[in-house]
């Protein structure tokens, strides 16, 4: 066991014993507390704080909170994509809080992540190479990653404008940084900002809003590197559904790093119902982006673009008495074109640079997920005394590449319940214990792949090995338990440490995959 | 306060009208679909008899794609399920009439093919079988024992391919400029420009005396023609040379000796190295017999291209007896430097220090065992890769000046 290691175990029993003390310590009002289930159920209580428009948090009651975690994730396990890490490690901490200033309803969050990722393959130059871009290097050499994730996200909602309008803007920022840790090498860095100003009216019972989006990405890899410079490495860039043209990193004929550069644009539409204890919430939406990727900068030559269209819609019921009942449904449309283009070299002394031909769409990429759930929760004053949610789930994947033709489709079904009981100790301390289960069902799946070279490492090792994890039907059992005290008596915060454990296994196949986490934090 | 938001509203605005640029570039674009194209040629064949029948390739590099078929010389042929892209093509032939064999070319090089029934005409001439062949080529190198790079075992073999006696006296090999394949491409000036290659390092048989080739034997040029498999050089090294005709001694070291393979004159080589190392990524060479002595201090004949100071050699095209052109990869194929009249494809081992070759195709094998190399003037065709290199394959014969063979 390393001395980090060593470190973090350390910390996390002194603050379990903190947390044991404390009680005896301090004693404190229950009409101020400000737990985790507290938290949880003020979300699950508010409509507007989920959705896209920031002017709406004020209509929400979501009052004052704080919130800081600290928690050590780790995963293992051979059950997972080929792109991810047979074993991982993830230190993250985040704070939440949001209360009123005067009039105004502010809202923030930010996370820090440090990743460590162990004995991925086939991810040469991607922080996350599921995020909807087909075009990118991969390598069969097993490889380590170190990431580092940082998140900044703020939602302020203003005061009533004429006794009826709020004007608001939510806003995040992302950060990232990752190294590949064997040859061939990459240093990538991401950074994406997104902006969404609204504006929300209250009409007596009737609340509705408006939001604008609109969000800039860019992705750079600084040249990637071969630590053993006297072997160069082979790699295959990817153009989507296994389509790929060789390459080599390293040397005279080095493959130039990438350059990512996406614009989104969107806005997006909510309305609110409420009479005494019922509410509706119902808001949809939708968004276009544009993301071009790009070898060597200083003599661009495009790789692919992908255009994206983005459709959401949303529809919450709920009822809150003595117990608190959710309905939601939502539904979302996600369809990336993928273009590529022909382009020449223009060789005139004093351009020298690629003009485009021709670009045309060559391949499509569908993903289409329709989501019911309902949550019950117990008893709601300031917590709950026990929950419990259902949830299906129905996803459909579709995605062609034209010519020459490959196909991909996979459908699945999804069925989850879980539960949490809130079990009062001594003082203000309590317990919470919860529980849940996933069950996945594969309803189709088929991949052909017509592309040159069928008998490649990148069909038969990494798109086939993709596709089979993605068709598998699987469970997922996870449980976690968490104690919480009240320390701070006039503001109702207190302290938590929780321990959580998810165990995934398919249903054919000896493979597995376990993630426990465990967190300490502080409310206030 | 007010300059702030000017200042903010500005970004705001530039950020907006680059996506907005973004967006308009893709709003039009619509789904593949695959094209027509049709291809004419124009027949130059001289006193050469007219083929009965052509093939028609279409490859593009890029996608790994390729497309074949067969056109009579007197009618157009569309070709159908084209992926739009760049690319070369060949139209070829082979005859044999009155003893003699005669081979077809014609090539179009990196067309572009963006719209449907495009029509691409294709200048097909004609010439008897190229006599003196790249049989293989040895360029990429090989790994040591311990995993070190070792290139000084490189070689040319150079075939006899016809049926009557060649004779090597003055024939000169020159790699061409630039030495990797890349995109930037050297621009020369001058009208006729495109009639010369232009060599950066000419190496020449000594024109002292005759070096007779007989049908079906081959001659070695050897970077250093000794036993790469000695201990102090690389025992992991694919290829003992000693029996190489030549070599491209610069100067002897503590590992280069004189061997006994006769030395080549080093005909044009402005800034020489201890040893002939040829790039490992693939050079483009080229065989030719100069009608006038090299003059490597010629104002006329040495030339720089434009922007640059690079001293190449220009030779005439209609000098070349033969080409070979080798890029890094597949992928570069779309970066030749070769003019296509020469070679219209490239050959590739894909990699560098993967003691490997390439080695022309035999076209047939006669009776007496001599076999006929494949000769289309396309690299990409006519060789293939070959593990482990090896001088002399397909029982080809030293010649009988060699005494130390």
């Amino acid at each position: 066991m390393n001395k980090r290691n060593i470190q973090y175990i350390k910390g996390l029993l002194l603050a379990v014993v903190a947390l044991q003390l404390a009680p005896f310590i301090k004693a404190q009002e229950k009409s101020n507390l400000i737990s985790p289930l507290t938290i949880e159920l003020s979300k699950a209580r508010s409509t507007w704080l989920e959705s896209d428009n920031g002017a709406g948090i004020g209509l929400d009651s979501l009052g004052k909170f704080g919130l800081i975690d600290l928690a050590y994730n780790t995963t293992n396990g051979s059950f997972k994509r080929v792109q991810q890490g047979e074993k991982e490690k993830l230190l993250d901490v985040f704070t939440e809080g949001g209360q009123k200033i005067g009039n105004t309803y502010a809202w923030g969050r930010f996370a820090y992540t440090n990743e460590t990722q162990r004995d991925t393959r086939f991810n040469t130059a991607m922080l996350d190479p599921y995020r909807g871009v087909p075009y990118y290097p991969v390598d069969p050499n097993v490889s380590d990653w170190k990431k580092q994730h940082y998140n900044l996200q703020m939602k302020i909602s203003s005061s009533p404008l004429l006794g009826r309008y709020y004007v608001g803007i939510q806003a995040e920022y992302k950060a990232e940084t990752g190294a590949k840790q064997m040859d061939p090498r990459s240093e990538v860095y991401l950074y994406a900002i997104n902006v969404k100003p609204g504006i929300a009216a209250n009409f007596g019972s009737h609340r509705v809003g408006l939001n604008l989006v609109y969000e800039n990405l860019i992705q750079e890899t600084r040249a990637h590197s071969n630590s053993d410079t006297q072997v160069n490495q082979n790699v295959f860039v990817m153009k989507g559904l296994g389509n790929h043209y060789t390459a080599v990193i390293g040397g005279l004929q080095s493959l130039g790093s990438f350059v990512y550069d996406g614009n989104k644009v969107g806005g997006g539409l909510q309305y609110n119902w409420h009479q005494q204890a019922f509410r509706v919430f119902a808001e949809g939406g939708y968004s276009f982006r544009v993301e071009e990727a790009v070898r060597d900068i200083t003599k661009p030559r495009k790789e692919g673009t992908i255009s994206q269209q983005e459709y959401y819609a949303h529809v919450a019921l709920l009822h809150e008495g003595v117990n608190l009942n959710r309905i939601d449904f939502s539904y979302s449309s996600n369809t990336i074109n993928g273009i590529e283009f022909v382009q020449v070299l223009d060789n005139t002394y004093e351009v020298q640079q690629w003009v485009d031909l021709y670009s045309n769409i060559r391949s499509t990429f569908s993903y289409d997920a329709y989501r019911l759930s309902y949550d019950f929760f117990r008893n709601i004053t300031q917590e709950y005394s026990w929950k419990a949610g259902l949830y299906a789930l129905y996803t459909v994947k579709d995605d062609t590449y034209i010519l020459p033709a490959s196909h991909l489709k996979i459908s699945d079904f999804y069925l989850g319940a879980d539960a949490t009981f809130n079990l009062p100790s001594k003082g203000n301390s309590r317990w919470a214990l919860g529980a849940d289960v996933v069950l996945k069902m594969n309803q189709e799946g088929d991949y052909q792949y017509g592309g040159a070279d069928p008998t490649s490492i990148v069909i038969t090792e990494f798109m086939n090995a993709d596709v089979d994890y993605l068709t598998q039907d699987y469970y997922k059992v996870g449980a976690n338990i968490s104690y919480f005290t009240g320390l701070f008596d006039q503001k109702g915060g207190g302290a938590y440490v929780r321990l959580a454990a998810d165990y995934y296994k398919p249903t054919e196949g000896d493979d597995k995959r376990v993630i426990t986490r465990l967190g300490v934090g502080l409310t206030f | 306060m007010k300059q702030k938001i000017k200042r903010y509203s500005l970004f705001s605005l530039l950020i907006l009208l680059l996506s907005c640029e973004q967006f308009q570039s893709v709003s039009s674009t619509e789904e593949m679909v695959s094209l027509r194209a049709t291809i004419k040629v124009n027949l130059n064949v001289g006193n050469a008899p007219i083929p009965d029948q052509l093939q028609v390739k279409l490859v593009n590099f890029a996608e790994r794609y390729e497309l074949t078929t067969t056109m009579t010389p007197n009618q157009p042929i569309t070709v159908e399920d084209i992926i739009p892209g760049i690319y070369t093509v060949t139209v070829s032939a082979e005859k044999s009439e009155d003893g003699f064999s005669y081979n077809y070319n014609g090539n179009a090089v990196n067309v572009g093919i963006v719209n449907d029934m495009e029509t691409i005409t294709v200048d097909v001439g004609a010439g008897k079988a190229g006599a003196l062949l790249f049989k293989e080529v040895y360029f990429c190198g090989s790994r040591t024992p311990t995993g070190g790079s070792y290139f000084r075992d490189q070689f040319y073999e150079i075939y006899n391919n016809s049926d009557l006696d060649q004779n090597a006296r003055g024939l000169a090999i020159a790699i061409i400029n630039p030495l990797t394949a890349t995109a930037n491409m050297p621009v020369y000036d001058g009208p006729d420009a495109d009639k010369y290659v232009y060599a950066l390092q000419i190496w020449q048989v000594p024109d002292t005396s005759d070096f007779i080739l007989k049908p079906g034997e081959s001659l070695i040029i050897a970077q250093m023609a000794d036993d790469h498999r000695k201990a102090n050089l690389n025992p992991a090294a694919p290829v003992n040379l000693l029996s190489a005709e030549f070599e491209t001694l610069v100067q002897t070291t503590a590992l280069i000796q004189d061997n006994p393979a006769i030395n080549m004159k080093m005909a044009f080589w402005p800034s020489p190295t201890p040893q002939w190392l040829t790039t490992v990524f693939g050079g483009a060479f080229v065989l030719y017999v100069p009608s006038e002595p090299i003059n490597p201090n010629s104002t006329t004949e040495v030339v720089s291209p434009v922007g640059t100071t690079t001293k190449t050699y220009r030779i005439p095209i209609e000098s070349v007896v033969d080409a070979l052109e080798n890029v890094g990869n597949p992928n570069q194929m779309e970066l030749k430097r070769m003019p296509a009249v020469l070679d219209a494809g490239a050959a590739t081992v894909n990699g560098t220090y993967l003691g490997v070759s390439v080695a022309r195709k035999v076209k047939e094998t006669l009776p007496d065992g001599r076999v006929i190399l494949q000769d289309t003037n396309n690299s990409t065709d006519d060789f293939e890769v070959m593990d482990p290199p090896q001088i002399r394959r397909y029982g080809a014969k030293a010649p009988s000046w060699n005494t130390w063979k």
